[in-house]
């Protein structure tokens, strides 16, 4: 379940996309996980996530925020825009020392940053090594900038073409879009802020017909 | 407007039906039977797999290592995530990696959904029923030795000329005390350029696995 790993994007539009998760391994601590996970949800909304998710049940889209919060099960994520408020939230965690192992995705070079500021030493490191194979299947580089911010490719490339052509057509802002790619995305691992910034830079690159 | 499914393209993800955007609700998930189950298992994260009692087509992998231990100082793990992507992959293209790795005498981890659907795990043989199946993606996921990651990764360069699908390669490392990389040097020997972004597990979970302790 490495979805939060493969995000694509220039390093100057990846300097503002960081995902956090927190979960309970399965067979070691996993009894007894859920007010841990609500720890864990109380101070990244307290932080200004842009996004949460129940891994398990979905997203802040789908979900009531107390629905997300009474049920939590499983590995719960949030998305940030803002270096300084991930490294509160990493502060907070290990001061709360609730023992759930937290994971974040973004520039290593800036994670790194966040946990020596907020005195924490990471254990493990995972690279994307990037896609091989047969490449040519890809959409376009900018389309994917986009749907890879979902890893379980639950937003598709024509659901962002189609908001694209709303846009130009002037029926929605970037932002609406932004929140309206954010939605099929169960995890709740999209950042529908970037996103919207994203869609408005390419906007240019794409044509659509009066018709 | 007229819209048809391809059922065997579909991958059975859900998120059609999800969108809700058909006002009269003819969209449906069908109730399939084995092996076309397998596709919703693979594909749509909300489905709980059945034999990992985990939501997706992975394992915790790298997420909680510090306290399974199961990544330990001196291993890597390596993932082929095959259709990742967007595009999705068959089994039969899963099988051509999964053999040529297999060949290397790796080990696949046994947790994960994709080794579950091999014949013989040693070989990387997927079921005969299996293989025409089409997930969105089936993770070929391994833990070897430090020493043999070169190997690994060259083999999977080399066979990546060979499937239709696309798939995205990941490695996993435990830092070594002082806080170094060990994977670094392997990657610029091999000249593999490897995206600036990525993860990082803070080793924050409790308790510590006993490797971790020493």
């Amino acid at each position: 379940m490495t979805h939060t790993l493969h995000r694509r994007g220039s390093k100057e539009s990846l300097s503002h996309d960081f995902v956090i998760h927190s979960m309970p391994a399965r067979g070691f601590n996993h009894e007894g996980a859920r007010p841990k996970l609500q720890k864990f949800l109380e101070i990244v909304r307290r932080h200004g996530a842009v996004n949460t998710g129940d891994g398990k049940r979905g997203n802040q889209y789908y979900l009531e925020p107390d629905d997300m919060y009474d049920n939590l099960a499983t590995i719960t994520h949030a998305v940030f825009t803002d270096e300084d408020a991930l490294t509160e939230v990493l502060k907070e965690l290990k001061e709360a020392d609730v023992g759930m192992s937290i994971t974040t995705s973004g520039l290593h070079e800036k994670l790194f940053a966040c946990c020596a500021k907020a005195g924490i030493k990471p254990f493990a490191m995972e690279h994307s090594l990037g896609i091989l194979g047969n490449t040519s299947r890809l959409p376009d580089d900018e389309i994917m900038q986009i749907t890879t911010m979902c890893g379980h490719a639950m937003v598709s490339q024509g659901l962002v073409r189609r908001l694209i052509r709303k846009i130009k057509k002037g029926e929605m802002t970037p932002a609406q879009a932004g929140i309206e790619l954010a939605k099929p995305c169960q995890c709740g691992v999209f950042n529908p802020v970037r996103a919207a910034e994203l869609i408005e830079e390419h906007c240019a690159l794409y044509c659509v017909s009066e018709k | 407007m007229y819209y048809e499914i391809d059922e065997d393209e579909c991958v059975d993800c859900g998120v059609c039906l999800r969108a809700g955007v058909c006002s009269t609700e003819a969209l449906h998930m069908p109730d399939y039977d084995y092996p076309r189950v397998l596709r919703s298992q693979f594909s749509d994260p909300l489905v709980v797999h059945p034999k990992t009692n985990v939501p997706g087509r992975g394992t915790e992998e790298m997420k909680t290592i510090e306290v399974t231990g199961r990544i330990k100082r001196g291993f890597v793990g390596i993932a082929c995530e095959m259709g990742r992507p967007t595009v999705g992959a068959r089994f039969a293209d899963v099988e051509k990696v999964a053999m040529a790795l297999a060949k290397l005498g790796v080990e696949f981890e046994p947790a994960n959904p994709c080794t579950q659907v091999m014949a013989d795990p040693k070989k990387g043989t997927i079921k005969d029923e299996v293989k025409n199946e089409k997930v969105l993606s089936a993770i070929i996921e391994m833990v070897v030795p430090l020493a043999e990651a070169k190997a690994v990764l060259a083999t999977i360069r080399e066979v990546a000329g060979e499937v239709g699908c696309v798939f995205s390669v990941d490695l996993i490392c435990p830092l070594t005390e002082d806080g170094s990389v060990p994977t670094v040097a392997i990657l610029e020997e091999l000249g593999w350029q490897v995206p600036p972004n990525g993860k990082v597990n803070n080793g924050l979970g409790r308790p510590l696995a006993a490797e971790v302790q020493q």
